[in-house]
Formats: structure tokens, sequence, C-alpha cells
């Protein structure tokens, strides 16, 4: 997915962002396929894809993705479909929400965390809301 | 109908055989049509205009990549579709869209496999290959929801739809997914050298579909294709699907 020595590798298939060292997004980033930060961000990520924070990248924004791997600097609220994977370089200022959260030694946190049950019930009202939509019968 | 175009740079001794041995295939096959051979009175996009109007739908160049990329550029606005028989050299974009050189060409021609492919707009010419920017001392807006700062000094910045396929030999490592309805916005960082060596940021990639492009300073010059120049500000997007390309079973995409 990401060339080894961190050149531009032309893709037959997926359209994967990296925001490389020397770049700052500033704005709404919403995204479809998997995210690489290694920069900084301010403003809105989200993507439907996995999200990866390198170790000097600086995000200040809404954090939304599937799964996430961070080892770098979050100031935000974080919500993750599935797993969050906290490395122990990361630093995350703000609430985490998530089905599985690891931390490895050497994180750190200052927010809340909510995983399991709450994330979990939050993918399941989604499911529901998605469901009505679908059974309301076509307006002749 | 076709319109088959030869290009004018071929030598004559070299390749004379082969252009009969081609012409005689395509008769065979049933695809022969009018064969104009291009040259400083004959212009290809006067031919290809003449011939629309009397229903021409399929033009194929005859010669090297420079000749194809001269095609694409007139046959994509007028939507024909796009044909290559390679011959001569360089002929890298042969391997790309799956045919062999030569008169077996004329088979591949023959099967007429059309796969529609992606353009670049910027502001009113389109582009094929990739987009470059010279000096850009720019700001840039994605889809009209973030922009960028690039904190480095003279990055190289390319806006790819297919990749820089019109500069030399290439790898297909090297190209971006032509049919994928976005454009990639490629920001190569310089080389750093220190006392521990020299090493290179990773490249920074954003896939997008509508790029605006505002000088910070005095107009930056866009390069498409290695060909045309385009001064900022501009509007940088995707066209989908409109190139009708006739391509092969081995192409790379």
């Amino acid at each position: 997915m990401f060339g080894k020595d961190g050149g531009f590798e032309g893709r037959a298939s997926g359209v994967e962002t990296v925001i490389g060292p020397t770049v700052h997004v500033e704005g709404d980033f919403v995204g479809e396929q998997d995210v690489l930060v290694e920069g900084a961000v301010t403003g809105t990520l989200k993507t439907k894809g996995n999200l990866r924070v390198g170790e000097k990248a600086v995000v200040e924004a809404e954090v939304e993705a599937n799964s996430a791997v961070i080892a770098g600097t979050i100031r935000g609220n974080i919500t993750v479909k599935d797993k969050i994977d906290l490395q122990a370089s990361a630093h995350i200022e703000g609430d985490l929400v998530a089905q599985t959260i690891s931390v490895e030694p050497g994180a750190t946190i200052r927010g809340h965390c909510e995983c399991g049950t709450a994330a979990k019930s939050e993918a399941a009202r989604d499911n529901e809301a998605m469901k009505k939509k679908k059974e309301v019968p076509a307006m002749a | 109908m076709y319109l088959y175009l030869v290009d004018q740079h071929l030598h004559p001794g070299k390749t004379a055989t082969t252009l009969a041995r081609i012409e005689s295939r395509l008769i065979e096959l049933g695809i022969n049509g009018k064969m104009e051979k291009l040259s400083v009175l004959k212009s290809a996009k006067e031919l290809v205009q003449d011939q629309v109007r009397e229903g021409m739908k399929t033009v194929v160049a005859i010669g090297t990549d420079a000749l194809l990329r001269q095609m694409i550029a007139v046959a994509a606005p007028l939507n024909l579709v796009v044909g290559f028989i390679p011959l001569g050299a360089p002929i890298h974009l042969a391997k790309v869209f799956g045919i062999p050189e030569g008169g077996d060409a004329c088979d591949v021609l023959s099967a007429r496999m059309i796969k529609k492919i992606d353009m670049g707009k910027v502001n009113h010419h389109y582009f094929f290959s990739s987009l470059e920017l010279e000096h850009p001392a720019v700001r840039m807006t994605f889809d009209g929801k973030y922009h960028i700062n690039i904190q480095s000094d003279e990055p190289r910045i390319s806006v790819c739809n297919f990749g820089n396929i019109f500069h030399g030999a290439f790898s297909r490592e090297d190209l971006s997914n032509p049919c994928d309805g976005y454009l990639e916005t490629v920001i190569r960082s310089p080389q750093r050298r220190s006392f521990f060596g020299s090493g290179t940021g990773r490249d920074s990639v954003f896939p997008v579909r509508k790029l605006m492009i505002h000088a910070q300073r005095e107009a930056v010059k866009l390069i498409a294709d290695h060909e045309q120049v385009i001064s900022t500000p501009a509007t940088v997007e995707i066209v989908p699907q409109k190139l009708k390309m006739i391509v092969g079973k081995s192409r790379w995409f």
C-alpha cells in the first residue's frame, strides 16, 4: 500500500491518501480509503477506511475512521468503528470511542475512553436508523 | 469509418515495408479506411475535423508516442474512438495499452475492445497523463473542502491522471489508475542532505475530483502533458470516462 522508501508508487487500484511530513492540511478532510498522516492536520479528519498517524504527526481535529493506529499526537475527539491501537509514542488529548482500544505502555491519554458495549450500541443505533429509512414506503 | 494518420517523422526506408504490411492486413480484416500522412501542411486537427464532418468515428495513430498524445488531445473533445498502431520509436505506450508493435496491432484494432479512460481538464484544456507545476508558490483547495500548506523549499507538484507517461521510459509502478474517477495530486519532497547523509521525506498523495490552484505571488505556469502551458488561476477537475481507447488484453490497467 505505502512505498517502502517513502516514494510515490502508482496504484492500479485504491486511492489512498498520504499526508507527508512537509504538508499541513487545513479544513474538512473527508476520504473514502486509507489515510496515512505524517504531517499536520487541522480541522476535521474523516475516512471510511483505516487511519495511521505517524510518530511525528500532529492532528488537531475531530477524527473518524474505520480503524486507527496512532503513534503521534491527536488533539481532538476520536471515533473509530473497529479497533484503535495506541502505540508507545501516542499522545491523545480528547475522548476515544471504539469497539476495541489497545494501549501500549508509554502512550498518554487525557480524556474519556469508551469501548465495547458503548461503541456497539452506537453502531446498532446507526443500523436501526438505516433500516427504518429503507422501510418507509415511496410516495405515490 | 476509420481515419489512419501516419506519423510524419517515421523514417521512410525503415518503415515502408511495415506500412505496406499494415495496409494489407487492415484490408484483410475489413477495417481499412482513409490513410493520410501528416506534414507541415496537413495538421492532425484539420484532418480529423474534416473527416468528422463525413461521419468518421475512429481515428488511428500510426507512429510513436508523440503522435498518440497528439491524437488523444484532438479526438477526446470530439468523442471519437482512438486506436494506436505503434511504429518507430519511442513507443512506450504500446505496452501500457496492451498493443503489439507493427502489423500485429491491426488484430487488436479489429477486436475493438474499447476502454473508457478518465481525462483531466484544466480550465478549458484536456490533459491525459499529468499536469506539472513550475515553481509552485501556490494555494491549492481540494474539492472545496480543505487546502494544504507545503513547508518545503521547491517541492515538485504533479496532478496525475495516468502518471508521467509522456516523458521517457517508465514502469508499471509509476502509473496511476486512469479509470478510478480521481486525479492524484502528488507532492514530492526534495532530497534532504545533511552531515548524516541524504534522505527523502515521504511523498504526499491526495486523491481529488476538483482542485483550485491560485498563485500566492506572481502567476505560476502549469504544464499539461509536457506540452500545453496554462497560467494560474486554474480549476483542475477529473472528467470521468472521457476518452474511448481501443486496447489489448495485456494492458496495464
